[in-house]
């Protein structure tokens, strides 16, 4: 018992250490932790703001029949409510990824749909909804500006269905619009 | 000479008494020495044993439980609260998304992803594993149930995890190797009542808890060290500008302020996992550590990771200190052995 409490010890501290290393060392000894760290993801890299943060606020807008808007879903704590802040905690993270192409390309027309079905199960009837992604003004230490505030639609879908039938209408920024922030240089 | 030169001052005796820092608590026991003619494998070994295998009352365990408990029932509230638009068949990311992870099939989304009473199944399944762990009945068994079905939604939405959550998995999974239930818990009752002693014990569980908290430090230390603006003492100005993770987003000015919680900072997460196996260094460690992550809580938007961080310092407490701890804080006599 007690030689397999040491080996196990002795695993998870390997894998601990291989885990927060650099991606030549992972892939090195990817056969050994392979699957304990992406199976069963029992290691993780520890960076903690180790990069300056880079994450933007992306806002969900609904754009109603009557063409007036309405905010559906917000990645900025202080515009919600104390009971939103506590269930949307993760709303963050998931909205916040929209900004980068890779990830608003593979879900975002399923997660904007989710919003025209909710809007519409609460009685809220929608044109279209859109992610709205706010640049934030950069500052360098001298307090110069470096960046200037902007915004920007990452990606936007309609609610109902477009003329004579036709699917609702889909728009997804390309990787050009927002280059910068998907590199992280921004 | 004067009596007073003769005799030295006894400030500088009390420091001549103290007895040097050593790995273990003193009240630990000790380890079995292995003779110096020894190979040095067995050698190694015993070290290592005496390290972990260190007998536990399970007391420490016990208040490990009760915070690590209650952080799982706070998950749970949020998981049950979100089920439908996070993890349901109709929610934001359909399972389609998801399915081609390598190692989807490990998570219990993959028996009947499209079925919504199942997903609602798992979120009772994992409410109901936090609160027995938290009440200590068969808490062992309940925390793997935790960590097992908090992989499961890892997996069905990874899109919305943070550091907190992978944190919270890895502890809860190496929480099984710590006598949970052997006080303050239903099984310690229900043992009782059939007059049964607890099986032994030894701090080995929280050993691995304490070396996982020690490295997420240590590595976040090295990651920061590499970055030019870590180097230069102005990391901090970034973070604390940040709309998105500060809580009160604002350019500090002040060099000396930006440099002192820069490398306060690096101070930090560099001595704390060296420092904190000390028993003379692990208050002032546990407090400083307190101390920086409520900053953090207070100053910043960022969920579970602090109060995970916090939670398991318990892990580092030897049965005496929580002892200690619990009497204070009772504002009673600790418990006798």
């Amino acid at each position: 018992m007690r030689g397999a409490l040491l080996a196990f010890t002795l695993y998870h501290g390997l894998s601990m250490l291989v885990g927060g290393a650099t991606k030549p060392i992972k892939q090195t000894f990817e056969w050994v932790f392979g699957a304990y760290d992406q199976g069963l993801r029992m290691t993780n890299a520890w960076g903690m703001f180790g990069k300056p943060p880079n994450a933007t606020h992306v806002v969900l807008e609904g754009e109603k029949l009557d063409g007036s808007t309405i905010v559906l879903a917000t990645t900025k704590a202080r515009d919600r409510t104390l009971v939103e802040r506590v269930r949307d905690v993760r709303i963050r993270k998931i909205q916040g990824k929209l900004s980068g192409y890779g990830d608003r390309s593979r879900w975002g027309r399923e997660y904007l749909a989710w919003f025209c079905r909710d809007a519409a199960a609460r009685g809220i009837e929608l044109k279209s909804v859109r992610a709205v992604n706010y640049v934030h003004e950069l500052r360098d230490d001298d307090g110069g500006i470096k960046r200037k505030e902007s915004k920007q639609t990452v990606v936007s879908l309609g609610c109902v269905p477009g003329p004579r039938g036709a699917p609702p209408s889909f728009f997804i920024a390309p990787p050009s619009l927002t280059k910068e922030l998907d590199e992280g240089t921004l | 000479m004067s009596e007073d030169e003769e005799e030295p001052p006894p400030r500088k005796k009390r420091k001549k008494k103290r007895p040097r820092p050593r790995v273990e608590g003193p009240e630990t026991a000790s380890p079995e020495a292995a003779p110096p003619e020894a190979p040095l494998a067995e050698r190694v070994e015993r070290r290592i044993v005496s390290f972990f295998a260190v007998p536990s009352d399970g007391t420490t365990a016990a208040l490990f439980r009760v915070l690590f408990g209650a952080e799982a029932v706070w998950q749970a509230v949020g998981i049950l609260w979100n089920l439908d638009r996070y993890w349901g068949p109709k929610g934001m990311i359909p399972y389609d998304i998801v399915a081609k992870d390598e190692f989807g099939w490990l998570s219990a989304f993959s028996w009947a992803p499209s079925n919504e009473a199942f997903v609602h199944g798992l979120g009772v399944a994992f409410a109901a594993a936090a609160v027995c762990l938290l009440l200590g009945f068969y808490p062992r068994i309940a925390t793997l149930v935790v960590a097992y079905l908090h992989l499961s939604f890892q997996f069905r939405n990874p899109f919305i995890l943070n550091s907190g959550d992978r944190l919270f998995m890895i502890i809860a999974a190496l929480a099984a190797f710590m006598p949970l239930g052997h006080r303050f818990s239903i099984d310690a009752l229900l043992r009782a009542r059939r007059g049964r002693a607890p099986p032994e014990a030894t701090v080995w569980g929280q050993r691995l808890v304490g070396m996982q908290i020690a490295y997420v430090y240590l590595n976040s230390a090295v990651a920061k060290l590499s970055n030019p603006r870590w180097q230069n003492g102005m990391a901090l100005r970034d973070v604390l500008s940040s709309p998105v993770f500060a809580e009160y987003p604002h350019y500090v000015d002040s060099r000396a302020v930006i440099y002192f919680v820069t490398y306060m900072t690096l101070a930090l997460e560099l001595a704390f996992p060296v420092l904190v196996w000390w028993k003379r260094y692990r208050p002032w460690m546990l407090l400083w550590g307190i101390a920086f992550h409520a900053g953090i809580d207070a100053t910043m938007i960022i969920p579970i990771f602090s109060s995970m961080m916090i939670v398991s310092y318990a892990a580092y407490l030897s049965d005496d200190e929580t002892k200690w701890l619990l009497g204070k804080i009772l504002r009673r006599r600790p418990p006798q052995p």
